[in-house]
C-alpha cells in the first residue's frame, strides 16, 4: 500500500461549555468531543469518516486543517520532499506554504461562498492571498480550474446568489482546487443537494482525484454515499473511532455492533428488500454525559457487564480492519449484500 | 461521462434570485453586486423612498438656514409679542385678487372684554412679499458675508409666517435656525459612537475571553445609568458661561459616550456570528491573513447592518438633544434648538392661548419619523439574500 | 366527477386538476401545475421529489396551509368514512382559517413536519400542547384528555410519559420530539396523516426508528398517510403507491413496487440510477441526471423535463404539452416516449 501522507496520532478536543447552574464563578464543564482519535490516511486514498451527528466528525475534519484548535495530540504530515512534520504546531512561513497543501469543501454551499464576492474573486482568493501573480497568470488559473470542476467560464464574473446549489459546490470545490492541494477534507460535501445533483459533484470528485491524485477525507454521515466514494471507512460513534476497515470490508463483515446497525437502519430503494432491520433502542448518548465503559453499549444488542466497566481499545483484528469491541472476533454481524 | 461539457450549454436556471426588480433586469442580477441588489430593494419601499426627500429637504434648509430665514437669532421685537401666524394671502379684504402674495400689517390692540393683547390686521397697509430681500446681514454658508434673504417683506413690515414667541422673535426663523443644531447633533453623535462602538465591539468580537467580558461590563454599566440624571450630571459639569460652539461639542460627546453601547453590541454579535460562518473559515484555510479576513470578509458582511443601525439610532440622538434642551441642560439662548424652542412651550398657558409655539414639536417628529422609515427601508434591503 | 369510474371503494381523498400559483417578482410561478391523485383508506401515498417540485406545497394545500400568496385551484374532494354523502368536502372551497376546515384540520387531517422543533411552542410543556389538540377536537374534560394524551406518548414509544409530559420541547431529542409531534397528531384519530419530510432532521438509527413508529400506528390505527420525502429508500419501505413529481407535476404515479421494477420516465428512471445505495462501490460510477432544476416561472407548454432528459425527441417533447399516459391499469406516466405520437414518429 502507498505511504501514509497523515498520520494522527492522539488526537483530542475538549470544549468547554457553560454551566447551568446559575453560579457566579462556576467551572465551566468540559466535553470530550474527539477522545484519542489515531488513524493513518495514505496518499491517493478516500478515506470516509462516518457517525451520526454529535460523534465529532465534523470537528475532527476541522481540527485536521487548522480551523480549530485541537487540544492534545499530533498531525504528522509527510511533505512532497518527505519531510515529516507535525501539522498542527507549525508555525509562520512553513505554516502558510503547508497549509495550501490542505484544502476543504463544505456542507452547505450557501454559507461556504462569501455573497459579497464574483465567482471569479472567491476562486482567486486563495491565489491572490499566497501568490505574487500577475492578473493574467491569476486569470488563466481560475479559467482552467473553473472549467476543470465544470464550471463555464463565462459565469465567473457573477455573483454566487445567481448559482444553484449544485453549481455552488462546483465553485467550493475550484477555490479549494486552486492551491493544487494533496489532501481535500470535504465535510458533509453533498449532503445538502439534490439526489440527481449528488451523483454529480460524487462523480466531479472521483474525476478530480483521479486526475490530480489528490487524498479526499470524506466526512458523511450517509452510508451509501461512503460506500460509493471511499476506499477506507472510519466509524465514529461520540468522539471515537468504534471502527476502520477497507470499504469492501467494512460493508462486507462489519465488526462493531454499531456499525451494523448503521447499515441497517439505511432504508433501501428496493421494496422487494428484506424490511426486517436492527432498530437501535434509546436515544443517541449526549456527549456532555457518555454512557461508562464502551459508549455504545446502552444501545447495544449483544452487551455484557464487561461493556459497561470496561472501554475497549481499538485494535487490529484483520488486515487492516480495527474494531473496539470486546468480542469482535465472536459475533457474527450482519453486513450488505454486494451486487 | 465528462460533466464540465455538459455543464456548459446550460444556463443556470435555479439562480435563487433574491426578489429581481423586473423581468428584464434578471440576467443582470446575476451580475450584481450586493450593493447594487441592496439599492433595488431600497428602491421598492416607498417609505423610504420618501423619507429621504424630505430629509433631504430638511438638510438643505439646515444648511442654508441663515438665507431661508427672514430674521437673524438675535433679532426681536418687542412690539410683536406672541404674535399668531401670518400667512401671506393673494386675495385682500375687499375680496380682490393679487398676482403677488401679501402680508397685512400686525397691529396690537387689546381685547375689549377680557383686555388681553391681540393682533389685528391693519387692512389699510400691504407689504408683497418679495424674494432675495435684503435685510440683516450673515455669513453665507460661513464663506462671504451678504443681507439677502430668500423670503421677506419690505421694513418696516414684518412677516411671521408661524408667528413669534413670547420675546417677539419669529418662530419660523427659529425652527430653520434650530435646525441646523438639531439636525446635525445627532448625525455628529453617531458619527462619535460609531467610531467606538467599531473599535470596541470589534476588538470584543474578535479577541473574545477577558477583554470582551471587561468590555461587556462596561458597557452594562453604562446601560444601566438613568439617562436623566446621568445628562444633568454630564451638564452640571459643563462651565455655564462657554461660548455656543463649546457647549454645542459637550452635549455631542455627552451624546456619543451613551450613546456607543448599542452599536458595539451589534458589532460585538456580528462579529461572532460571521467570524464562524464557513467562507471565513474557506478563507482561513485558504491562508488569507487575520487582517485580510476582517477587512475583506467580517466588515463587508456586517457594514449594511452597522449602517442601519447607525439609522436607526439617530432618531434617538435627536429626541434626546430635545430633551436635554428642553429641560434646560443643552443648548441655551439666544443659540437655539428645536428643544429650546420647546422649552417655551412648557407652559400651559403657552400652549392654550399661542398653539402655534407647538410648531417645532411637528418638525421633530417629522424629521424621527422620516429617519425611522429610512431606517426601516435601509434594513429590509441591507440583506438582499434573505427571502 | 360521473366520468369517473367507481371503485371498488371512494378513496379517501381525491385531488384533481390542483394548481398553485405564486406572484413572483419575476414572473408568476406555476409551483403546481395541474396534480390528479387519489388517497386510498389505510394506505400510504408517497410524494417524491427533489427541492422545490411543489411536493409540500402539494401537501400543505390539503389542510388549506399555504401561505396567502399561493393562488389554489382544483379540487380536493375529502370523504369522511362517516361520510355525508357520495361526494365528501371540498376542501379548497372552504373558508381558509374557517370554522369547517378548522374542524377538519387536526381532526381528521393532521400533519407532522420535518423540524420538529419549530412545531412546538417553547411556551408550554409537551403535555399541554398534546392535551390542547384533544380538547377541541374530542374532550372538553381536563382529566380526560389528560388520559388520552398519557397514553398517545406511551404509544408513540416515549417512555416514563408521566414525567415526559410535564416536559418542555426543548428537554426533548430530536428523535423524541418527532414522536411527540407524532402522538400529538394521531390523539384525535385522525384519518389521514400528512408527513412532510418527518425523518430529514434525524440520525439513521433514529430515523429507522420513527419510520418502523409510523408503520405500527398505521397498522393500529388504520389511518392513511401521504408521506412526502426526497428518499427513494423511504418510499420503498414505507408506501404503497408512488407519485413521482418534477417541477409541479406528478411525472408518474404507480404502485411501489411496479413503480421500482418498472420505472418509465426517464427522470424517475435517473432518479434511481443516480441515487447511491448500499452495494455499490468506488469503481462504480453513479449515473446522474445533467444539469439542476430551472425555475417554473413562465414555462412554456413542452415537458419541463425536457432539457435534462436524455431521450427527449426534438419537436415532440419540446412542442406541445405533455399529456398523461397510462401503461397499465394503475401506472400512469407523462412523457411522450410512451404516448401515441401524433405524426406516426416513433422514439
Amino acid at each position: 500500500m502507498t505511504k501514509a501522507m497523515l498520520d494522527v496520532v492522539g488526537l483530542n478536543k475538549e470544549f468547554q461549555v457553560k454551566p447551568k447552574s446559575a453560579k457566579l464563578f462556576a467551572k465551566p464543564t468540559k466535553v470530550q468531543v474527539l477522545s484519542d482519535i489515531s488513524f493513518e490516511l495514505y496518499e491517493g486514498e478516500t478515506l470516509s469518516i462516518v457517525g451520526e451527528s454529535g460523534c465529532g466528525k465534523t470537528t475532527l475534519g476541522r481540527c485536521l486543517v487548522k480551523g480549530i484548535p485541537a487540544t492534545t495530540g499530533q498531525v504528522i504530515y509527510r511533505t512532497e520532499e518527505e519531510e515529516r512534520v507535525d501539522f498542527l504546531k507549525l508555525k509562520g512561513k512553513e505554516a502558510k506554504r503547508l497549509r495550501r497543501d490542505i484544502q476543504m469543501i463544505f456542507q452547505d454551499p450557501y454559507s461556504s461562498l462569501s455573497p459579497r464576492m464574483s465567482v471569479f474573486d472567491i476562486i482567486s482568493e486563495p491565489l491572490v492571498a499566497n501568490f505574487k501573480l500577475s492578473r493574467s497568470e491569476v486569470e488563466e488559473r481560475v479559467k482552467d480550474i473553473a472549467e476543470k470542476a465544470g464550471l463555464n467560464a463565462s459565469y465567473l464574473r457573477r455573483y454566487p446568489h445567481a448559482f444553484s446549489g449544485g453549481q455552488r459546490q462546483r465553485i467550493a470545490i475550484a477555490r479549494a482546487l486552486i492551491m493544487k492541494p494533496r489532501l481535500i477534507v470535504c465535510d458533509e460535501a453533498v449532503s445538502a443537494l439534490d439526489v440527481s445533483i449528488q451523483a454529480q459533484i460524487i462523480n466531479l470528485l472521483k474525476d478530480l482525484q483521479e486526475q490530480f491524485k489528490i487524498t479526499y477525507l470524506f466526512i458523511s454521515h450517509d452510508l451509501s454515499i461512503v460506500q460509493n466514494i471511499s476506499d477506507r471507512v472510519a466509524v465514529m460513534h461520540l468522539g471515537r473511532i468504534v471502527e476502520l476497515a477497507p470499504t469492501k470490508a467494512l460493508f462486507a463483515g462489519p465488526k462493531h455492533p454499531y456499525t451494523e446497525a448503521l447499515m441497517s437502519a439505511v432504508p433501501q430503494p428496493d421494496p422487494e428488500a428484506d424490511h426486517s432491520r436492527i432498530i437501535l433502542d434509546g436515544e443517541v448518548p449526549n456527549p456532555a454525559h457518555p454512557p461508562s465503559g464502551c459508549h455504545f453499549h446502552p444501545r447495544c444488542a449483544y452487551r455484557t457487564e464487561k461493556c459497561e466497566l470496561q472501554s475497549p481499545e481499538l485494535r487490529e483484528i484483520a488486515d487492516g480492519h480495527s474494531v473496539a469491541c470486546h468480542y469482535a472476533e465472536q459475533l457474527n454481524l450482519r453486513g450488505v449484500r454486494h451486487d | 461521462m465528462n460533466t464540465s461539457t455538459i455543464f456548459k450549454k446550460k444556463v443556470p436556471t435555479t439562480a435563487k434570485v433574491p426578489r429581481p426588480g423586473k423581468q428584464d433586469d434578471k440576467s443582470d442580477l446575476n451580475y450584481s453586486s450586493q450593493w447594487k441588489l441592496m439599492y433595488l430593494r431600497f428602491k421598492k419601499h416607498k417609505l423610504a423612498r420618501i423619507s429621504i426627500v424630505i430629509l433631504g429637504l430638511l438638510y438643505i434648509v439646515a444648511l442654508l438656514a441663515q438665507f431661508i430665514a427672514p430674521y437673524s437669532l438675535q433679532s426681536y421685537d418687542s412690539k410683536y409679542v406672541n404674535a399668531p401666524p401670518t400667512l401671506p394671502r393673494f386675495v385682500d379684504a375687499e375680496g380682490k385678487f393679487h398676482l403677488r402674495p401679501f402680508v397685512y400689517e400686525l397691529k396690537s390692540e387689546r381685547d375689549p372684554e377680557t383686555m388681553r393683547k391681540i393682533f389685528v390686521n391693519n387692512e389699510e397697509k400691504r407689504y408683497p412679499l418679495q424674494l432675495f430681500v435684503k435685510g440683516e446681514d450673515y455669513k453665507f454658508l460661513g464663506l462671504f458675508r451678504t443681507d439677502i434673504h430668500l423670503l421677506g417683506v419690505e421694513q418696516p413690515g414684518r412677516i411671521f409666517m408661524l408667528g413669534t414667541d413670547g420675546m417677539g422673535r419669529d418662530l419660523f426663523s427659529r425652527i430653520v435656525l434650530g435646525s441646523q443644531i438639531s439636525l446635525s447633533i445627532p448625525l455628529v453623535g453617531v458619527g462619535i459612537s460609531f467610531v467606538i462602538g467599531l473599535i470596541l465591539g470589534g476588538i470584543s468580537g474578535y479577541f473574545g475571553g477577558w477583554i470582551d467580558s471587561l468590555i461587556q461590563r462596561i458597557i452594562e454599566i453604562i446601560r444601566s445609568f438613568p439617562t436623566l440624571p446621568l445628562w444633568m450630571a454630564l451638564s452640571a459639569a459643563i462651565p455655564p458661561r462657554i461660548p455656543v460652539v463649546t457647549m454645542y461639542l459637550y452635549i455631542v460627546i455627552i451624546f456619543a459616550l451613551i450613546g456607543w453601547t448599542d452599536l458595539a453590541r451589534v458589532v460585538r454579535g456580528k462579529f461572532i456570528s460571521l467570524k464562524n460562518e464557513d467562507y471565513v473559515v474557506a478563507a482561513k484555510i485558504a491562508g488569507v491573513s487575520d487582517t485580510k479576513i476582517i477587512i475583506k470578509h467580517l466588515l463587508p458582511g456586517f457594514i449594511s447592518y452597522l449602517v442601519v443601525a447607525t439609522t436607526l439610532a439617530i432618531p434617538g440622538m435627536i429626541l434626546s438633544e430635545t430633551a436635554m434642551s428642553f429641560l434646560g441642560l443643552g443648548i441655551r439662548s439666544p443659540a437655539t434648538s428645536w428643544g429650546v424652542l420647546l422649552q417655551e412651550a412648557q407652559q400651559i398657558e403657552n400652549v392654550a392661548l399661542y398653539p402655534w409655539k407647538l410648531f417645532p414639536l411637528g418638525i421633530v417628529i417629522l424629521t424621527v419619523l422620516t429617519y425611522n422609515f429610512l431606517g426601516d427601508g435601509m434594513r429590509d434591503a441591507a440583506d438582499p439574500y434573505k427571502k | 366527477m360521473t366520468t369517473q369510474p367507481l371503485a371498488t371503494e371512494q378513496p379517501l381523498l381525491s385531488v384533481r386538476n390542483l394548481k398553485i400559483r405564486i406572484q413572483m417578482d419575476n414572473g408568476v410561478m406555476n409551483a403546481v401545475d395541474g396534480v390528479d391523485f387519489e388517497i386510498q383508506k389505510g394506505k400510504t401515498l408517497g410524494l417524491v421529489g427533489e427541492s422545490g417540485c411543489g411536493k409540500s406545497l402539494t401537501s400543505r394545500s390539503l389542510i388549506s396551509l399555504n401561505p396567502k400568496e399561493c393562488e389554489t385551484s382544483g379540487s380536493i374532494h375529502y370523504r369522511p368514512s362517516d361520510s355525508e354523502g357520495e361526494k365528501g368536502i371540498d376542501i379548497l372551497s372552504l373558508e381558509p382559517n374557517g370554522k369547517a376546515i378548522r374542524s377538519i384540520r387536526g381532526r381528521r387531517i393532521s400533519m407532522i413536519f420535518q423540524e420538529p422543533m419549530t412545531a412546538f411552542s417553547p411556551m408550554y410543556t409537551i403535555g399541554n400542547q398534546i392535551m390542547e389538540a384533544i380538547r377541541i377536537h374530542r374532550t372538553k374534560d381536563k382529566k380526560e384528555a389528560k388520559q388520552i394524551a398519557l397514553q398517545m406518548l406511551s404509544k408513540v414509544g416515549i417512555s416514563d410519559e408521566e414525567k415526559r409530559f410535564d416536559q418542555y420541547p426543548h428537554e426533548f431529542s430530536g428523535g423524541m420530539r418527532q414522536r411527540a409531534m407524532i402522538s400529538m397528531a394521531l390523539s384525535c384519530n385522525p384519518e389521514l396523516l400528512i408527513a412532510d419530510e418527518p425523518t430529514t432532521a434525524l440520525d439513521v438509527t433514529i430515523q429507522a426508528q420513527v419510520l418502523e413508529l409510523m408503520r405500527s400506528l398505521q397498522q393500529e390505527f388504520g389511518m392513511s398517510i401521504l408521506l412526502v420525502t426526497h428518499d427513494l429508500g423511504i418510499i420503498a419501505q414505507m408506501c404503497d403507491e408512488v407519485a413521482v413529481m418534477y417541477l409541479g407535476k406528478i411525472v408518474e404515479q404507480a404502485p411501489v413496487k411496479e413503480l421500482f421494477r418498472n420505472p418509465k420516465h426517464p427522470y424517475t428512471k435517473g432518479l434511481m440510477r443516480s441515487m447511491p445505495r448500499l452495494g455499490g462501490g468506488k469503481e462504480k460510477r453513479l449515473e446522474s441526471i445533467e444539469g439542476s432544476v430551472p425555475m417554473a416561472i413562465d414555462m412554456p407548454p413542452m415537458c419541463s423535463f425536457y432539457e435534462r432528459c436524455k431521450d427527449r425527441i426534438e419537436g415532440v417533447c419540446n412542442a406541445s404539452a405533455v399529456p398523461i399516459t397510462s401503461i397499465s391499469e394503475d401506472h400512469t406516466v407523462r412523457c411522450f416516449l410512451y404516448s401515441e405520437p401524433e405524426g406516426g414518429e416513433s422514439p
